[in-house]
């Protein structure tokens, strides 16, 4: 118990000493290397007591509970009243939303089949373990995945986004079936 | 103090925020709310059924009789035969082949047969959405990359991440309130909504990547990706074919005696080849359980591997102990519930600024407050009509639609929030008092207490906002 009392203790101080490197003018050159340190020693304080495996979580959990004390305690009120809106009958359209549900569709299937095909070239082409290569190839597969979602919807360009998305999904697969030949 | 982003970029990624938010946010939603609450299925599991008799430990010599009497009762020999041993979270022993389960007293004597319809409600539908396993988990595995998505949109639209790191504007106009709401949540929660996403992802996709890679790579059987993860199970031939689950036990304890069996399992029950396995967690891993292989004698034959073995094996076996938060202590459930109605906040107000970034309201404003505000009434009354005969699906679904109706429908939108404040309030109260009439106000332990407590804390601080409320806008 005491254990658990000193790690938060040393997350609420790294909060609070987070929040006066916030306050501090100076360069963020200096501001991002204190704040990384601050972090660590929190998590270096779970991990001493706890399992490093415990501790990652612990540490970035507490943190992101005790900064609600100094954001609440620096709130600023009082609340002013929203203006009214009128409430309009709809300005639906279909066109926009089809556009809008075939964009996202899109973007979500080619970007997933693309990616899907680059993590599964990774335990073809690598020399690691199996079952290694293929935990490996599913996170990187969830990691590239998001990734190129919000590239293509970013830029939300349907004659671009197949084009692309095309091209690496063939090239992707074309590396696959090399692999497996 | 800004980091310097090109402008272009952030608009960029401001762009795919709001499209990913609006294409998956109601489906987020849903499977945060119900998220948050699978974090206590244990707990839910024991309020929603608390007349099993719990105990710390059931000992192995029963576990002969038992084998035998499910085998009788059964009328014949299943492929694989599961005793769930007592927990800390579940101290409650039960069998079962994944079909047919009995609860057993710590006398090694059947009781009677889970009866947690809610629960399993809640976990099938933050698991699958209550459809098809293949699809539903799909469709889960996909809100994951979705949400893994919006962190980074996030993270590019958000160019004053540090600048704003403490800034909570409630004196200005709800939009704005909304807004840092909503960047607080995701800036300091960040790391946990990234674990919670990709450990989320990697489940759902778990099976159909196996599918796929055992098409690609292997000869179209999904379980030699397992075996190429998990390591095949040993192959035993010529024993007795009595079991000495005792001498098992005793062997596990001399050779591992910091592990905590959490459940054994018969393969092969009956035959030359069966094999005895007992799951067990270790101390200070995340890893689900490491499972030791025993004779029919109870004599070691190996450990699969999953606290020692390939890193992958051991990656991809802790990823539901770190989604689910059941590690280490039950504080930890409470963590991630703080956390999981952090996320759910998250969502709520992500959409509310889309929406207040209007200057006119429609019947999308309507659509998203039935949907937020109809899926907890739901919830609460799925809960306590299921223990006056109810199906919580049935009853879930259908509060919901008549919510969302209502809310789209219905005019005056204070007047409808107000209805479903009070009707919120209403329902949470009832689960309780229902609770406690239908068990004759049996409450087994402090973590019934707790969850009474909890409860009516909940309904009554959502009635003084209820009434709050009403004097507000009236």
């Amino acid at each position: 118990m005491i254990e658990t009392l000193i790690a938060i203790a040393v997350c609420a101080f790294s909060v609070f000493f987070i929040f006066f490197i916030w306050k501090y003018q100076g360069p963020i050159s200096l501001k991002i290397p204190m704040v990384s340190i601050t972090l660590s020693l929190a998590i270096f304080t779970w991990t001493y007591f706890y399992s490093w495996e415990f501790s990652v979580v612990y540490a970035l959990c507490f943190i992101a509970i005790i900064s609600w004390t100094v954001i609440f305690l620096k709130r600023r009120t009082p609340l002013l009243k929203d203006k009214k809106r009128p409430y309009l009958k709809s300005n639906f359209s279909i066109y926009v939303f089809f556009k809008t549900i075939t964009l996202s569709f899109l973007s979500v299937l080619f970007a997933g089949s693309a990616s899907a095909c680059i993590a599964l070239s990774l335990p073809m082409y690598s020399d690691f373990e199996l079952g290694n290569s293929l935990v490996s190839g599913l996170f990187l597969f969830l990691l590239i995945w998001p990734f190129s979602i919000v590239w293509v919807l970013s830029r939300a360009n349907l004659v671009k986004l197949t084009v692309v998305s095309s091209v690496f999904a063939i090239l992707s697969v074309s590396s696959v079936y090399l692999g497996t030949v | 103090m800004e980091i310097k982003l090109n402008a272009l970029t952030v608009k960029s990624g401001l762009k795919a925020h709001s499209l990913i938010g609006l294409f998956s946010a109601g489906l987020l939603y849903l499977i945060a709310v119900s998220g948050s609450l699978s974090v206590f299925f244990e707990e839910f599991d024991r309020w929603e059924q608390p007349n099993v008799p719990e105990y710390k430990i059931f000992s192995p010599e029963k576990m002969k009789t038992a084998v035998d009497e499910y085998i009788n009762r059964v009328g014949e020999i299943p492929k694989s035969l599961y005793i769930v041993l007592p927990t800390e979270g579940v101290p409650r022993t039960h069998i079962t082949d994944g079909e047919t389960e009995w609860y057993l007293a710590e006398s090694g004597e059947f009781m009677q047969s889970p009866d947690v319809p809610w629960t399993t409600f809640i976990r099938e539908l933050h698991g699958h959405l209550t459809l098809s396993p293949t699809l539903g988990m799909s469709i889960v595995g996909i809100m994951g990359v979705l949400c893994l998505a919006l962190i980074i949109s996030g993270v590019i639209a958000h160019p004053s991440i540090f600048k704003d790191a403490f800034l909570w504007r409630v004196g200005k106009t709800s939009r704005v309130q909304q807004m840092d709401l909503h960047n607080r949540l995701g800036v300091w929660g960040l790391p946990f909504h990234f674990m919670i996403a990709i450990s989320g992802a990697f489940m759902g996709f778990g099976g159909i990547f196996m599918a796929i890679t055992s098409y690609v790579i292997f000869s179209g059987d999904p379980q030699e990706v397992v075996d190429a993860i998990y390591g095949k199970d040993p192959v035993i031939a010529h024993q007795t074919l009595e079991v000495n689950y005792t001498q098992a036990f005793a062997t596990l304890k001399q050779r591992q005696p910091e592990v905590t069996p959490i459940y054994m399992v018969l393969h092969n029950a009956g035959k030359p080849e069966q094999l005895l396995e007992i799951a067990a967690t270790s101390p200070g891993r995340l890893s689900y359980s490491e499972i030791y292989r025993f004779n029919s004698k109870g004599e070691w034959v190996n450990q699969q591997g999953l606290i020692n073995g390939p890193i992958g094996g051991q990656f991809a076996y802790s990823m539901y102990r770190l989604h689910f938060g059941h590690y280490h202590s039950n504080w930890v459930k409470l963590l991630y519930g703080i956390m999981g109605i952090a996320f759910t906040f998250l969502i709520v107000s992500g959409i509310n600024i889309w929406l207040a970034r209007r200057k006119y309201q429609t019947w999308v404003n309507s659509l998203w407050n039935g949907w937020v505000m109809g899926t907890l009434i739901a919830f609460a009354s799925s809960c306590w009509m299921r223990f006056i005969g109810f199906n919580p699906e049935t009853v879930f679904f259908s509060t919901l639609g008549a919510t969302v109706l209502t809310s789209i429908l219905g005019k005056g939108h204070m007047k409808i929030t107000n209805a479903f404040y009070v009707a919120l309030a209403i329902n949470i109260l009832l689960i309780p008092i229902v609770h406690a009439i239908n068990f004759n106000f049996l409450a087994l332990d402090s973590m019934q207490y707790a969850i009474y407590t909890a409860v009516i804390l909940f309904g009554i601080g959502l009635t003084g906002i209820t009434y709050k409320r009403i004097r507000t806008y009236r």
